[in-house]
């Protein structure tokens, strides 16, 4: 998985700044159907109480397994009052969402980036 | 363009839609026959070309279409049972209807009277008695499922998007996700399910096809079925103030819900566009990716922490660049069940042509690329399934011999692997006899007697021109025209054929494409005083070797030690003419790279500028196909840069006979 790393932002937003420090970019493998870990990165990168922003610009495929993680995590995140962001999205994650009937989740993740002022990927 | 013109291209783009709708349909009658949602589907889409024909004055169109309506009417209202005489009689009838909705788009007609031996047959089965004109359509109802699926469902191999898909093909359907039992992400098992739905489906399908979908995925106990009754036509939903109409309360809160803000307009959820403009959008965008890029390069220009909010704005612009190009890409989009959906009637009519039994099994149908590229892909797919079936089959009575079940098997796959869509058509028949089309190939001079060739090379010559691997010829294949066009072909969308063929148990082809023609993530590098743009889906690592591991070969050419593997070197300043390369790799870097045949080869570079998505502007179409460039595309300063075709450079290296001497140096080092 050549696109599957996990890096900083080099900028941080207004939320950034709070005690959460500088949030965690995670951007998401093409081929993102391993949902253990995907499940492990995210909950790594939770566990460091960082705010976390999705980046699945290169995202291909996506299974419904990885879906639940993916709703876990924000779910983990918004009670630990941190921000889960999509700061990039593509067909692949648009029709995963779409196709099991949470585009409003996915909407909502990406209009937190938008407030944000998310960096580009 | 007057009113009418606008009507009939209209007509004409939907006709070609229920045209296609209607071969599949039939194709899946003759596979189960009285299927009665595929007859209800023929039907509908038989009726709809009635309507329109009858509506832009195509009176000859619209008049056959009455016929073979009155005959489909017959067969979904079980006044006579569907047979394999009906089904071919049908598939004839679709033909023509193609060919008078064709030549009316032409502003031809037909020769008069062919219609006549068809509605003789029709008459036959249906007698004169039968006047389906005004035969309603069964009407839509409105059907609510409860699907909750048990933890284990996920682990069965079952996959709920599939599900959803299946159903959505009966009608429109309304999804409400319950995430609720979703549990925090230490205590989630990522393969139990947790996801639970609600939903609507508005179709003219029977329950009882329905049920058969959910219980062919789910258990009984992890679906309900609530059949709601008919659902509210356009009058009803436009009409909420007559006081006699009473619906079901689901229904009636279903309607007001999907009722538009104007009750009088109908709902419309999708909208028909012009290919042409859907295509100058492309372009568009893909000039806005330029712009971007340009103005990304400018700012690097400048002290970013000087001017934050410009930053910010650039970094903003290039998001929405990017979602915007990958919302235009999914307009485009199209899954391959359009182009797989022709095959079974194919495979029928060959079935019948070779008297081979031939089962045809589908997966992937799912999988979505560029419209452009399945519109183009059907003439070469279906010249493989022909060969497939021809030559590559054996008779019933050999296979029997073989050990082999008597029907020959042809499975046609799809998915996406890379960046790429593959495509796979394999059959389970003798495979290529390397022995006589090697013959042929020194027959033809195409080889000379005595050379070298690997198994995969020998099977390679099936793609020259000329040259068949059939024992005779038929009508179906067998001429030696076709492979190598069929390679052309699909080299043309910017993809690759290759074949793998086991003697005594068959052969697959390979057809790799790209997902989009129009742009490309790449590695920008620098070559003397050129720049180019490397796949970034080819690309394994970029390193800086040292001299001791680059050893020159006695034939020519350079291979490089990495851990342990040679890799061959290809210098791109020489293979391309690029003045001012560095000769020595050691004093440039060295990009591994991956062919589609999994072979690495490193590609010897100046430097590595950065990665950048580039939009691909075809380099045939503006100048002439080069060997070793897949196109070319303008930077952010606004120069042309021409983009690596990896799997080209690949074979043009062996084609200099660098590749096998690779083989040579690992002997001398295992002799060391």
């Amino acid at each position: 998985m050549r696109t599957q790393t996990i890096r900083r932002h080099r900028k941080a937003s207004a939320r950034d700044r709070s005690t959460a420090g500088p949030s965690l970019c995670i951007t998401l493998a093409a081929d993102e159907s391993d949902a253990p870990a995907l499940q492990r990165r995210l909950a790594a990168a939770l566990g460091e109480g960082r705010h976390l922003a999705i980046d699945a610009g290169a995202v291909v495929a996506l299974t419904t397994a990885g879906v639940q993680v993916l709703l876990a995590a924000a779910a983990d995140a918004a009670a630990r009052k941190l921000d889960f962001r999509l700061v990039a999205g593509g067909p692949a994650i648009a029709a995963a969402f779409g196709e099991l009937g949470l585009a409003d989740s996915l909407a909502a993740w990406r209009e937190s980036a938008e407030r944000e002022g998310a960096p580009g990927t | 363009m007057g009113e009418l013109d606008d009507l009939k291209q209209a007509f004409f783009e939907e006709a070609a839609e229920q045209l296609g709708d209607l071969e599949a349909q039939l194709a899946a009658l003759a596979k189960s026959p009285g299927d009665p949602a595929c007859l209800h589907a023929a039907f509908r889409a038989v009726h709809s070309i009635k309507g329109g024909a009858t509506l832009v004055g195509l009176v000859r169109t619209a008049d056959f279409a009455h016929a073979v309506e009155s005959l489909l009417h017959k067969l979904r209202s079980q006044q006579l049972a569907v047979d394999a005489a009906v089904v071919t009689l049908l598939l004839g009838c679709r033909d023509l209807l193609h060919d008078l909705v064709h030549a009316a788009s032409l502003d031809g007609d037909l020769p008069a009277g062919l219609e006549a031996a068809f509605i003789r047959q029709i008459d036959a089965h249906v007698g004169s008695s039968v006047e389906p004109e005004g035969a309603a359509e069964p009407a839509p109802r409105l059907v609510r499922l409860q699907v909750s699926p048990a933890p284990d469902y996920l682990a069965r191999g079952s996959e709920p998007r599939r599900l959803f898909a299946v159903l959505r093909r009966l009608g429109r359907l309304t999804l409400d996700a319950d995430g609720s039992a979703v549990p925090p992400l230490a205590a989630l098992d990522p393969a139990v399910m947790y996801l639970r739905w609600t939903m609507t489906l508005e179709t003219a399908a029977p329950v009882a096809k329905i049920r058969e979908i959910c219980a062919a995925d789910l258990r009984a106990d992890e679906f309900e079925i609530v059949d709601c009754g008919t659902a509210p036509t356009i009058e009803a939903m436009s009409a909420p103030e007559r006081g006699d109409t009473k619906l079901p309360a689901t229904v009636e809160a279903t309607a007001r819900a999907s009722a538009p803000a104007d009750a009088a307009a109908p709902v419309v959820s999708s909208i028909r566009v012009d290919l042409d403009r859907m295509d100058k959008l492309v372009n568009l965008v893909g000039e806005l990716v330029i712009s971007q890029a340009m103005l990304a390069e400018q700012l690097h220009a400048l002290p970013t922490d000087q001017f934050p909010q410009l930053a910010r704005g650039i970094e903003e612009l290039s998001r929405h660049a990017r979602d915007l190009q990958d919302g235009v890409m999914a307009m485009r989009a199209q899954p391959v069940h359009a182009l797989f959906a022709r095959l079974p009637r194919l495979l029928r009519e060959l079935a019948q042509q070779t008297g081979k039994p031939l089962h045809l099994v589908t997966s992937g149908e799912d999988t979505e690329v560029d419209k452009t590229v399945i519109e183009h892909l059907h003439d070469p797919i279906a010249h493989m399934v022909r060969n497939a079936a021809d030559h590559g089959i054996e008779p019933p009575e050999q296979r029997a011999a073989r050990g082999k079940p008597r029907a020959g098997t042809i499975r046609l796959s799809a998915r996406q692997a890379g960046g790429r869509i593959v495509i796979e058509i394999a059959d389970d028949g003798g495979g290529i006899d390397r022995e006589r089309l090697r013959a042929r190939a020194a027959a033809a001079g195409l080889i000379a007697p005595d050379q070298p060739l690997s198994d995969d090379d020998i099977d390679d010559l099936i793609f020259l021109p000329g040259l068949s691997t059939a024992a005779a010829v038929s009508s179906i294949s067998g001429r030696g025209v076709g492979m190598d066009i069929v390679r052309r072909n699909i080299q043309r969308l910017g993809g690759r054929v290759t074949i793998r063929s086991t003697p005594g148990q068959g052969a697959v082809f390979y057809v790799t494409l790209p997902l989009t023609l129009a742009v490309l993530d790449g590695m920008v590098i620098r070559v003397g005083a050129e720049t180019y743009v490397v796949p970034l889906a080819n690309i394994l690592e970029s390193l800086r070797p040292r001299s001791a591991d680059v050893h020159s070969l006695v034939g020519g050419g350079d291979v490089l030690s990495v851990r342990g593997e040679y890799v061959p070197l290809v210098h791109l300043g020489d293979l391309f003419g690029a003045v001012g390369a560095v000769a020595d790799p050691a004093e440039g870097l060295v990009m591994l790279v991956e062919a589609e045949d999994g072979a690495r080869i490193g590609l010897v570079v100046d430097e590595i500028a950065g990665q950048q998505q580039v939009v691909i502007k075809s380099l045939e179409t503006n100048y002439r196909a080069i060997s070793g460039i897949s196109g070319a595309t303008i930077l952010g300063n606004g120069r042309v840069a021409l983009i690596v075709d990896v799997s080209g450079v690949r074979a043009r290296l062996a084609g200099r006979g660098i590749a096998p001497a690779v083989a040579v140096v690992q002997t001398q080092k295992e002799q060391r």
